[in-house]
């Protein structure tokens, strides 16, 4: 056996592989090569993580034009991603709606506009609030779950089962969670905006005394269609990111309980930083085509 | 034959949309539908053809595909019945001392089971029926393990009672050999063996040729068919290699048992087989084609070849076991619904599962059960390849026994190749034609093959290299000095003493 001399018993540089273990000892790099290394090796991970999920959304959009997902295999998601969510963001546009109500009231009647309140209430619902909480919401609820989901049936070998079986676990888990993301999420936007819009109304009318006529009078004038639309469309992209950036997670999970843990907790955080930054992109690229459209729209609030 | 499988043109196919371009390989008809070709790659007939590769418009693929893929012969009862033997199945390749060492070897604990078979196992505490191609490999060792265990005369009538109903196939010269073990004043050894030899030489075929102990003495290609190949293949993860230019082929039909300590990349062979993962280096190949040159369609299709147990059965969870079983069949549209039902009994039957299991979840079943299901799920599509990734593992010894008795009829089928991967020496003995141990890298010398041992089981104990021998004895011999590296002490022949790890790995080179 390859024994290692201690330096007490001689001088000579210490090399090679530790005989029960087989590994070789490395020497820490100076400070600047060593920043430079871990600068490199981000930079270098960020392009393979960006280049993964690229490859990633690129199979998917494949399988799904070859093979879009069964009724079967819909089915039970629709159900968990659908019904199961619809009371969480029911129950968060309804809150929201009544925060927003309670919020701006002061500031409204220091103003004299209280009446107005049912516009920028209901404005701030259909156009922001409601589906960029309607999407934290179900990034917390469906995202997470399903990378954990994921994250477990890799680690536990079920995806190469399925590839064993001689079908594309792409096709078969990303593509189906893909499709009811995206279908169903506009739908619970609607749900939150509602509610919200009630919950609204229900404070000012209720609790502030603003007359019922006012509010939906103003609500009517400054709330189009084209803002419902925005909102909707927004949210077609926020069901994209959830659906996609849980299920890339899930399919990368590393393996044990801190890794799934670990998976669920990157998709949320993913999927809420990528809702926020494709919300301002949509946002402004909305305005700037809908100003670009119609440049006549003038109207004023006050 | 049943109609199982079959699939009418004139039915509806499916809910989901098909698309309308092949699902194969480059070369095939870009309007045959995904299904199609499916069913065509998986129900291959015995000699490997594809029946159904040929287009087809009018149903006929259909139905040439469905008539090849008859019902599984139903797998008898697990333990009370005989595994079942005919001349059309031989047992695999073994020659007729490997045999007598496979059952010399098999040291299960003692079972509380009834056989009613006269012939029921004298030779070995496994109280096991015993097949017509074991009674016809009695064999001079043999003869002596049945001496020496005692046995009584009525025994040794009944094993000769036995052999006699088999009269077409067992010649008079096995009842001689009996004859001759009856009556210990006579030269028993010798005797039997002259008498043995020719039926011995009878029943040689050359698929024992693939089970010689020397491995460099492979079968050409023109005697068997090469299932899986590989060569010189390395496989890295990040900078750990697992896997160092390994080179062996497994020809159809044979069984193969995978050993080796934990980590030293038994599974990643697996899986690399099956086109899981690919090598960073060499080429592994099915049926002599390229894993890693098929397109992702293609090695979909062949995958539908291979059958996997996985380690802890990889049973979908949020499935039933009806649907787990029924899974790659309505994916592959290999059987109608209206058939899947009496389709799934009886693979589930096969591997002795209760009808009411099929409702279950897999939570629900003990780790036995979820294994016998992991095999029905993979017999379900008449796999060409069976991978079996520890099968025995955390299994009860019973529960171990039953699972290797799966394995055996499983791989009863002389047209599948069978690969297990195990620890358990005891599924070694008694599934293995040939046995391939690897080592870990870690642990090798540089130019040292990665195959320690390649060849039949019964070579296993007596092998030169200690290494092999500590493995199947279970012995950890030096390896035990690892547990604590305080223990290495001062080298007697140096006077040296090694250096802590610790101290290594804190060390600085001098300047």
């Amino acid at each position: 056996m390859t024994t290692i001399e201690t330096p007490a018993a001689s001088t000579k540089p210490l090399t090679g592989t530790l005989p029960q273990t087989g590994v070789t000892p490395v020497h820490e790099p100076g400070l600047i090569r060593g920043g430079f290394e871990a600068l490199g090796s981000s930079v270098l991970e960020l392009l393979v993580f960006v280049g993964n999920m690229t490859l990633f959304n690129l199979s998917a959009m494949r399988w799904l034009a070859y093979r879009p997902p069964r009724w079967r295999n819909l089915k039970p998601l629709f159900y968990a991603i659908g019904v199961a969510s619809t009371w969480v963001v029911g129950m968060t546009g309804c809150f929201i709606g009544m925060v927003l109500a309670v919020q701006s009231y002061h500031s409204f009647r220091e103003m004299g506009l209280e009446t107005r309140m049912g516009a920028v209430i209901n404005v701030t619902l259909v156009k922001e609030l409601g589906p960029v909480l309607a999407a934290t919401m179900l990034a917390g609820r469906v995202g997470s779950a399903m990378a954990a989901e994921l994250g477990t049936m890799r680690v536990t070998e079920q995806i190469d089962a399925l590839s064993a079986l001689g079908t594309n676990p792409i096709q078969v888990l990303v593509v189906p969670r893909l499709v009811t993301c995206v279908l169903l999420i506009p739908l619970l936007t609607i749900i939150a905006d509602c509610l919200g819009i009630v919950g609204g109304y229900l404070i000012s009318n209720e609790l502030f005394g603003i007359d019922s006529y006012f509010y939906w009078y103003y609500t009517s004038k400054f709330v189009a269609l084209s803002d419902l639309v925005a909102g909707l469309f927004k949210s077609i992209f926020f069901g994209y990111a959830i659906g996609m950036v849980a299920c890339h997670r899930g399919f990368h999970s590393r393996a044990g309980a801190e890794g799934v843990g670990r998976a669920a907790t990157e998709a949320f955080v993913m999927s809420f930083v990528l809702i926020l930054f494709i919300d301002l992109v949509i946002g402004t690229a909305w305005n700037s085509l809908y100003r670009s459209w119609y440049p006549d729209v003038s109207e004023s609030l006050f | 034959m049943s109609d199982k499988g079959k699939r009418s043109s004139d039915e509806p196919q499916d809910e989901g949309w098909e698309p309308p371009w092949s699902f194969g390989v480059e070369g095939e008809p870009v309007d045959t539908p995904a299904w199609e070709f499916s069913e065509a790659e998986a129900l291959t007939s015995e000699d490997g053809d594809h029946p159904a590769s040929d287009d087809s418009d009018d149903g006929t693929v259909h139905e040439a595909a469905a008539s090849q893929f008859p019902p599984f012969p139903l797998i008898v009862p697990i333990i009370e019945e005989a595994r079942p033997a005919t001349e059309e199945t031989p047992k695999e390749p073994q020659t007729i001392e490997s045999r007598a060492s496979r059952v010399r070897k098999v040291d299960p604990p003692e079972l509380d089971i009834q056989c009613e078979d006269p012939c029921d196992l004298s030779i070995g505490p496994a109280p096991r029926s015993m097949t017509r191609e074991e009674r016809d490999s009695i064999s001079k060792p043999e003869e002596s393990l049945l001496l020496a265990r005692n046995l009584t005369q009525s025994e040794l009538e009944s094993i000769k009672k036995s052999a006699r109903q088999d009269s077409e196939s067992l010649s008079e010269p096995l009842n001689q050999a009996a004859e001759a073990v009856s009556s210990p004043s006579e030269p028993v050894v010798d005797d039997a063996a002259e008498v043995v030899a020719p039926v011995a030489a009878k029943e040689e075929k050359p698929r024992i040729e693939a089970v010689r102990p020397d491995p460099q003495a492979e079968p050409s290609d023109g005697e068997l068919e090469m299932m899986i190949e590989f060569e010189d293949v390395t496989k890295r993860f990040r900078n750990q290699t697992v896997l160092r230019d390994l080179t062996f082929r497994i020809p159809r039909g044979q069984t193969v048992c995978l050993i080796g300590e934990s980590g030293c990349g038994k599974t990643v062979n697996l899986k690399l087989m099956i086109g899981l993962i690919r090598p960073d280096k060499g080429r592994v190949s099915f049926k002599g084609e390229d894993l890693a040159r098929m397109n992702e369609k293609k090695i979909t299709a062949t995958r539908i070849k291979f059958g996997f147990l996985f380690q802890m059965a990889a049973l979908f969870d949020s499935m039933s076991i009806y649907d787990n079983v029924a899974f790659g069949l309505r994916e592959h549209r290999l059987v109608d619904e209206k058939d899947m039902p009496d389709y799934i009994r009886e693979r589930l039957t096969e591997v002795g599962l209760p009808p009411g299991v099929d409702s279950k979840k897999p939570a629900e079943l003990s780790g036995g059960q979820r294994k016998r299901v992991g095999l029905a799920r993979a017999l379900a599509l008449k796999p060409e390849v069976m991978l079996y990734d520890e099968p025995t593992t955390g299994l009860d010894p019973i529960m171990t026994d039953i699972i290797n008795e799966l394995i055996l009829q499983t791989q009863a089928d002389k047209s599948r190749s069978g690969i297990i991967v195990t620890h358990e020496m005891r599924t070694v003995t008694k599934c293995a034609d040939r046995v391939i141990m690897l080592y870990p890298i870690s642990r090798l010398e540089p130019d040292e093959p990665q195959i320690l041992y390649d060849g039949p089981a019964t070579g296993l104990e007596d092998h030169p290299d200690p290494r092999v021998r500590q493995f199947v004895r279970g012995e950890a011999g030096e390896r035990l000095r690892e547990l604590n590296p305080d223990r290495l002490g001062e080298d007697p022949a140096t006077g040296i003493v090694p250096m802590d790890p610790d101290d290594i790995m804190n060390a600085r080179p001098p300047r």
